[in-house]
């Protein structure tokens, strides 16, 4: 038992996480098995639509190391934030698809090379704009409703980056 | 290969290696909670008084997790029962931009402060933005 507990505290912390999710996920088979199948169904079905996204992140993770020397990025996107990085990373942020965890690694990396926090969160805030998806919010509610929303997120995104800027170092 | 190529590959790899567990552990924590906010219940929550019905409305969000598109056939199912247009856009917002099963993913990546910083932010803002949207379009 001691060696399990020591072998557990010196995973890394991601590996950890994982554990106690399985451990969950046992504890529910044992109190309520076909609740723990159609769980497991989901975490296939969802497994399955988010790999594309998460490999994508990867690759992009990858070519942003590549093309992207650590001068390049300083240049454009490290540093003290202005009005035309933020709006850059707005524009990024929409583009952007897939999970919001999916593009956590890639964040964490530019964030290693001095992307500020502000910035991150303007990204993850504008995520949020699914242009695919549209159509879909037009049909529910209407045009004007999805301009004004669009609008606001945009302004209450560049907003919180400033604030999280000044409240958390990096 | 050259030496760069060599060096990104390794880099990248070391990142897939510490992210990819914690991806899986979050992928499954989302498929145990997805069914809560397929119910019924959700709907008799909301108590037809714009303030509470917002913050209703971004504490139902927030809890969720998964396709955006879920919270928008939900939403559109809302306002059909009456509900303000502030608590559905506080709903709809708060589901894609505060996560609290990503949470722990987000702390271990982006660090404590920042990820509870923002989550909060992002809280605030989706009712901010929901009253404004009622104020607007109403």
């Amino acid at each position: 038992m001691k060696k399990l507990k020591q072998k557990f505290s010196d995973l890394n912390i991601s590996l950890k996480f994982l554990i106690i999710v399985i451990l969950i996920y046992l504890f529910i088979l044992i109190f309520d098995f076909s609740f723990f199948i159609s769980s497991l169904n989901r975490f296939i079905i969802l497994g399955i639509k988010v790999l594309p996204s998460i490999l994508g992140a990867f690759i992009l993770i990858f070519i942003f190391n590549y093309i992207l020397s650590d001068q390049k990025i300083k240049k454009y996107l490290v540093g003290k934030s202005n009005w035309k990085k933020y709006f850059l990373v707005v524009g990024l942020g929409i583009l952007s698809s897939g999970p919001i965890y999916a593009w956590y690694p890639f964040l964490a990396d530019l964030k290693e090379q001095g992307f500020k926090n502000g910035l991150i969160s303007i990204f993850l805030y504008n995520r949020a704009i699914k242009i695919p998806f549209i159509p879909i919010i037009v049909y529910y509610f209407s045009l004007k409703f999805v301009i004004l929303l669009t609008i606001l997120m945009i302004i209450f995104s560049i907003i919180n980056g400033i604030i999280i800027n000044k409240l958390v170092k990096n | 290969m050259n030496k760069k190529f060599l060096q990104v590959y390794q880099k990248t790899q070391k990142i897939i290696i510490i992210t990819l567990p914690l991806v899986i552990g979050v992928v499954l924590l989302i498929s145990l909670l997805m069914p809560l906010l397929k119910s019924d219940w959700l709907i008799k929550l909301f108590q037809k008084n714009i303030l509470v019905d917002s913050l209703i409305g971004s504490v139902i969000g927030s809890l969720a997790a998964g396709n955006p598109i879920t919270s928008y056939i939900l939403a559109g199912e809302f306002t059909n029962l009456g509900i303000s247009l502030a608590a559905i856009v506080a709903f709809i917002l708060s589901w894609v931009t505060v996560g609290l099963v990503q949470l722990p993913a987000e702390v271990m990546m982006l660090g404590k402060r920042f990820a509870i910083l923002r989550n909060i932010l992002s809280f605030i803002s989706a009712i901010l933005i929901g009253l404004i949207m009622q104020l607007i379009l109403s």
